[in-house]
């Protein structure tokens, strides 16, 4: 999909198709009130840099979460400011958080353990489970090396699966 | 646990999804940034024009004036040259 330029129609199929994805991103993020507003931001910036689009690069919503992505640290950093350590940040040893998971069932659990990982390896496991997007893209939506990408997924796989498994047995 | 199973625990995480009316509210907003925009197009255009017709103009005026001061060509001093003489 290209972006169209001034085409109200076709705008309103690319609303249609990538709107209710931006709007998941948000919701996974934590911004249950703001997830509609952001989205509708993000078609802004969205038309602002139409001409930066390349399809060569990568489908239309790899390049618009890459925006989205920037929108929700905008809006972390109005909020709270953002921890310069945030991108290496592992998820911390925390005793109390077996307690927490007690009685909540697997998505719940899921999004708890998630919660608590960096925000880079947030977006990481979203754009790679749920968007089914490659690292080399994700590399290019977050602007740092595929290795990097890499390391951070299989970090943050790493910690799921050990927490997880801990659960079970 | 497997990368497969991984995936399926992750895409059943309910993150809910946005009602038709904010779908509508996104398409009419984004109508009314287009109609907003026109306007703002048509402008650049127009500035963009201006300053291509000042430039040329600057161009075509200087060159002329260059020309005129190359009338008065060495050979024309020579002759006036000749005729302080006499």
């Amino acid at each position: 999909m290209t972006i169209p330029r001034m085409d109200v129609q076709k705008w309103d199929r690319v609303v249609e198709e990538i709107g209710p994805r931006l709007y998941r991103y948000f919701k996974y993020k934590g911004a249950s009130d703001l997830a509609s507003d952001l989205t509708q931001e993000t078609f802004i910036r969205l038309i602002g840099t139409a001409q930066r689009f390349d399809s060569a690069q990568g489908p239309l919503i790899a390049f618009a979460l890459g925006i989205a992505q920037n929108i929700w640290r905008e809006n972390l950093r109005k909020t709270k400011p953002l921890d310069p350590l945030d991108e290496a940040i592992d998820l911390p040893a925390n005793t109390d958080l077996h307690l927490e998971l007690e009685n909540l069932d697997q998505g719940q659990k899921l999004k708890a353990i998630i919660s608590r990982l960096s925000q880079i390896q947030q977006d990481i496991l979203y754009f790679y489970f749920d968007e089914e997007i490659t690292t080399r893209e994700i590399a290019e939506i977050l602007e740092k090396p595929e290795g990097t990408i890499k390391s951070h997924l299989h970090r943050a796989k790493e910690t799921i699966r050990l927490i997880l498994e801990k659960e079970w047995s | 646990m497997n990368d497969q199973e991984l995936k399926n625990l992750f895409k059943s995480m309910d993150h809910g999804k946005p009602s038709e009316i904010e779908v509508a509210r996104w398409k009419r907003f984004l109508r009314q940034e287009f109609q907003s925009r026109t306007p703002r197009e048509w402008a650049r255009l127009a500035v963009a024009c201006l300053i291509g017709v000042i430039i040329g103009a600057t161009a075509f005026y200087g060159r002329k004036q260059q020309t005129s001061d190359s009338d008065f060509s060495s050979e024309d001093a020579t002759i006036e040259m000749i005729h302080v003489n006499l």
